[in-house]
């Protein structure tokens, strides 16, 4: 019996040792654990804090041409539903995107983050400079346009859409318009103008450029749409007596409304004369990024023209062996085609007098501001990447009085 | 019957005289085990929470410097307030003149030595490069003389006028060892003199390495020395062994420690 509890109590012991160890080893990693898990933990939140500070030293850091912080260019990349911002001739186009990257992939290296900004909706106001050929043929449709027009534009108003519209007539029309079944000589500068809706003569000259020109000596300087388009875009939409100037953050149309070539002899002008003249409004109109819709009029059947105070009917098609009608629906409605695509716009045919008022209610309803929804920048994060930072902040655009939020996202690759 | 009893209780005997000595070498063992590894325990602990230390402590000293208008951090013009990781680059430049070979006042941590470095990155035909560079704080320090060493940067940027800022990288390392600790020791001691708040004061050292104070700096090492600047001039006499001193300072006006081992 002695010998079993003597065995038994040696056992005891070694098995209280073997406990006893076992305790204090599990012990001794649990407290040196505390610490490196701390210092892991604590070296993982000087990373997220070190990667939110640089979102914000990024955001407050300047574009060298224009002395603006990326924030204020975000916010207007975020107004304007474009990541390429034009500040004028002397800066140039700012490529928005591009300047965030280049700071992002310096800081972060390419690859380890993305970046996105939703853009807010935003309804631009429309603002249209209407370039009008005023020969005889045109009679009814300027007629219709200075009738309808201004109560369109009011009725539009009243849906919430704000447009306003300027016509730079290219003459005075010396034409006759239907009343009461009867012919009457036209008096343009009866037609009533608005607080949106205006009209003036376009200036034979503007900053050294010639406005209205004929082609050669037999043209009609009232029908040079392609210069007068050029002029048109560079004044603007009217601001005041005397005054004419684009509005910022606008969606800026110009609509040239003629059945002639730009400079009138229907297709019988030399080809180059009248394309030069329809080059030059094109070239601004892309350079100025201006929507533009060609409003063809259809110079096929009878005019109303005014001949020594009296009002003739007139079979225009082909007056004078000039093929106006096969003009107008050829070279015409090419050109107005050619200018409408190459701007971002759409031509109508005015194939009927009210077909003009109609275009005009329809385009304005129509036309959205060409925006991209978002701004994407740096890599998609890859599915299976692990420790991902990400912040969240967000950007006044003061313009709006809006913020838009900006997501940013980082990790280590591998 | 008896004599078998008798040869039992030998047996008995015997038994007890083997088991008790080897119950005995046993504990023995079992207790050598238990020290040894205790003490090795707390060696890892003990470095564990060195390492946590100096961590901690980095993430301050760059937060201070990137934020504190004492430090690096662009102050308004109308001097309320400072822009958080906005770094004014005039006091860059300054702090880099001023604090060529130790650690600006504004972020001093006594217990860690520690280098400041600020790169300017610029977009260039090539992409972006780093350009300026701009460094402060202790400027030679030996990876013989230091027992953990942590780096660490941060993404900030860098205002050089109302209409031009830039962006950069800050990166701090941080180290510990025998002559930061000193250092920081007696520096604490020289502005706290100079405040005026203690005149005399000692602390206990475990050095490890010879201390020497040479052409008005403090250094560690026989012959590959590693120096660094103090705030106050020292009157020392050398430690030429390794061993464990009380640092006893007193301040002397203008700006004089005299230390005492």
């Amino acid at each position: 019996m002695k010998e079993k509890g003597q065995t038994f109590e040696m056992f005891g012991v070694v098995v209280l040792g073997v406990a006893l160890i076992v305790l204090l080893f599990f012990l001794g990693i649990f407290s040196v654990k505390g610490y490196t898990g701390a210092s892991g933990e604590l070296t993982e939140r000087h990373e997220l804090e070190s990667f939110k500070a640089g979102v914000n030293s990024i955001l407050y850091t300047t574009e060298p041409k224009t002395g603006k912080t990326i924030t204020e260019l975000l916010g207007i990349a975020s107004k304007k539903g474009n990541t390429t911002i034009y500040f004028g001739p002397g800066v140039g186009s700012i490529d928005v995107k591009k300047e965030l990257e280049w700071r992002f992939d310096a800081i972060y290296g390419k690859g380890n983050w993305y970046l996105r900004i939703p853009f807010p909706n935003v309804s631009a106001d429309v603002q249209i400079v209407a370039v009008v050929d005023t020969s005889a043929s045109m009679c009814d449709e300027i007629n219709k346009l200075v009738t309808d027009v201004p109560e369109i534009l009011e009725g539009i108003r009243a849906k919430g859409k704000k447009a306003d519209m300027t016509i730079f007539r290219l003459g005075t029309p010396s034409c006759c318009i239907e009343e009461n079944g009867k012919l009457v000589p036209f008096d343009i500068n009866k037609a009533k103008t608005t607080d949106y809706f205006h009209m003036t003569t376009m200036p034979q000259t503007y900053q050294g450029l010639q406005c209205k020109n004929p082609c050669g000596a037999r043209g009609s300087s009232d029908e040079d749409w392609g210069a007068g388009l050029e002029c048109a875009i560079m004044m603007g939409p009217y601001k005041g007596p005397g005054e004419f100037g684009w509005r910022e953050n606008v969606i800026r149309v110009a609509i040239p409304i003629s059945d002639e070539l730009p400079g009138g002899i229907e297709c019988g002008c030399p080809s180059a004369i009248s394309r030069r003249f329809f080059d030059r409004g094109m070239k601004k109109a892309i350079d100025e990024e201006i929507y533009v819709f060609g409003f063809r009029g259809d110079s096929c059947g009878i005019a109303n023209t005014l001949r020594d105070g009296v009002c003739e009917r007139e079979d225009i098609s082909n007056y004078g062996g000039i093929p106006y009608c096969a003009c107008s629906r050829g070279a015409v409605a090419d050109w107005m085609h050619d200018i409408s695509n190459a701007t971002g716009g759409e031509m109508y045919n005015l194939s009927y007098v009210v077909d003009s008022a109609d275009a005009i209610e329809k385009l304005i309803m129509s036309i959205q501001p060409n925006r991209v929804p978002y701004l994407e920048a740096g890599t998609i994060p890859p599915k299976d990447v692990k420790n991902m930072r990400s912040v969240t902040s967000l950007l006044p655009i003061t313009v709006l009085g809006k913020y838009v939020e900006l997501f940013v996202y980082n990790w280590n690759k591998g | 019957m008896n004599c078998e009893n008798k040869l039992k209780g030998k047996a008995k005997g015997q038994m007890s005289f083997t088991l008790k000595p080897f119950t005995m070498l046993m504990i023995i063992i079992m207790l050598i085990f238990l020290y040894v590894y205790l003490n090795s325990n707390e060696v890892k602990k003990e470095e564990a929470k060195k390492d946590l230390e100096i961590r901690s402590a980095s993430t301050d000293i760059l937060l201070l410097l990137a934020n504190s208008e004492d430090c690096l951090a662009y102050q308004l013009p109308s001097g309320v307030s400072a822009y958080a990781n906005i770094i004014d680059v005039n006091k860059l430049e300054e702090f880099s003149e001023v604090y060529n070979g130790i650690e600006p006042s504004c972020a001093r941590n006594y217990d860690f030595g520690f280098r400041v470095e600020v790169v300017e990155i610029v977009m260039t035909s090539m992409g972006p490069r780093e350009a300026k560079k701009w460094s402060f704080g202790v400027q030679n320090f030996s990876r013989e003389y230091h027992n953990n060493l942590v780096s660490y940067w941060m993404p900030v940027a860098l205002k050089y006028s109302e209409k031009e800022v830039g962006i950069g990288k800050i990166r701090l390392t941080i180290f510990d060892g025998d002559l930061q600790k000193v250092a920081g020791f007696l520096d604490r001691s020289c502005t706290m003199g100079r405040a005026g708040l203690i005149n005399q004061t000692s602390q206990a050292f475990q050095i490890s390495y010879p201390i020497s104070y040479e052409g008005g700096q403090l250094c560690i090492g026989m012959k590959n020395k590693a120096c660094r600047k103090t705030l106050c001039d020292i009157n020392m006499e050398n430690i030429t062994a390794k061993g464990n001193y009380r640092l006893e300072v007193s301040f002397e006006r203008p700006n004089r420690l005299i230390l005492v081992t």
